[in-house]
């Protein structure tokens, strides 16, 4: 055999057998994805270009003013609904977000949402929507408006998860993505709540 | 190149130090990125969704790739660093690291067409396992890798290698 032939029957052995490798580890890990999964529901990426999305409807009007319109269109593709930051501040001020009238949903993973999530904010990690598809189901028929939001700016694990509670019977017009994120909730100086739901242990915001 | 070149670079390949050299450090840089990347799969099949290389209905592959990446750069680092399949082994991370680069450029192309600042301020985590990185300094960082990889390749030398010290079969 050729020192090339051989080269090739040797790439061709050790990328098949690590290949192999890699996809049995995922099947016996706990972090393991699921490969038929589709974690990046709704398709569109953030380096779509505009002429791929249609333009923004005019129930989005009342958010155009503060965010940024590609973002605003993007979210439409979707069939997605935008809230600014005062439109989550008042629900959160709400006396019935006690009553979990309005529900909060933290789309970020464990670490940051134990770091520092808005109070009283369920998590659903939609990597893992397993762990979390329960609580939703329980959740999605008795709120009135569910506000899903991750780390705000290029972060769209926000979307992903208000398309898989979509896809696990919400009402698309009781969704709300929250596109400043826990970013912008952190910069105006709202409280942040650490560790688990209600654990009641606020974020010491004092240098 | 002269055939006395020739003959001076073959010398210094019988003495199995530039084979073991390219060897432990593409072996290890191999295994060390591979390994950064295996305890956050969902990390990294973040920024690899942002090449947009794969279709967005093509999950499966994309998901194949979070997952069976890191492990094959892995693979491939122990078995340069073990000395085992090394042709193999040099071979994959040069195809390997071709497409890595090529996808790279092509995504600071992306970027740079848009305007706003020059090639080389150009940064991003390309999911390499390093974290952020400038445009300007990995796609160098990986032709070296690639140079490793052909002296890998190169080699008639098996000096320092596991595989040398195995019994060969019977002729």
């Amino acid at each position: 055999m050729s020192p090339t032939l051989r080269s090739v029957f040797e790439m061709t052995l050790v990328l098949g057998t690590g290949l192999g490798v890699g996809l049995i580890m995922n099947a016996v890990s706990e972090n393991g994805l699921d490969l038929q999964q589709d974690y990046f529901p709704g398709g569109t990426s953030r380096t779509a270009s505009p002429a791929e999305v249609p333009p923004t409807p005019e129930s989005d009007s009342s958010a155009a003013g503060s965010i940024d319109p590609e973002l605003l269109n993007r979210l439409a593709s979707k069939g997605l609904t935008a809230a600014t930051f005062e439109e989550v501040v008042e629900r959160f001020e709400d006396p019935m977000y006690a009553y979990e009238a309005y529900v909060f949903i933290d789309a970020r993973d464990d670490d940051h949402y134990s770091q520092g999530h808005i109070p009283g904010a369920h998590q659903f990690d939609h990597y893992r929507a397993d762990r979390y598809q329960e609580a939703m189901l329980q959740i999605i028929p008795t709120s009135m408006e569910i506000v899903v939001y991750c780390n705000g700016g290029d972060c769209e694990d926000s979307e992903s998860a208000a398309l898989f509670l979509l896809g696990l019977g919400a009402d698309p017009e009781r969704i709300r993505v929250f596109t400043g994120g826990i970013t912008e909730w952190t910069e105006r100086g709202m409280p942040l709540e650490q560790g688990a739901r209600n654990s009641g242990v606020m974020l010491d915001k004092t240098p | 190149m002269s055939a006395s070149d020739h003959t001076a670079l073959r010398r210094l390949d019988a003495t199995g130090l530039p084979l073991l050299l390219s060897r432990l450090v593409l072996g290890g840089m191999f295994i060390w990125l591979g390994a950064s990347k295996i305890s956050d799969p969902i990390s990294f099949l973040k920024l690899i969704r942002e090449y947009g290389l794969v279709p967005p209905d093509m999950s499966v592959v994309l998901n194949g790739m979070a997952v069976a990446l890191p492990w094959l750069e892995i693979w491939c680092g122990v078995l340069l660093l073990l000395g085992v399949a090394i042709r193999g082994a040099g071979a994959s991370t040069l195809l390997l690291l071709c497409i890595f680069s090529f996808a790279i450029l092509l995504r600071a192309l992306d970027i740079y067409a848009t305007g706003g600042q020059s090639f080389c301020e150009i940064k991003f985590d390309c999911g390499c396992g390093a974290g952020e990185q400038f445009v300007c300094a990995k796609l160098p960082e990986n032709l070296g890798l690639m140079l490793l990889s052909f002296v890998v390749l190169w080699s008639k030398s098996r000096r320092f290698c596991l595989a040398s010290r195995l019994p060969k079969e019977p002729s």
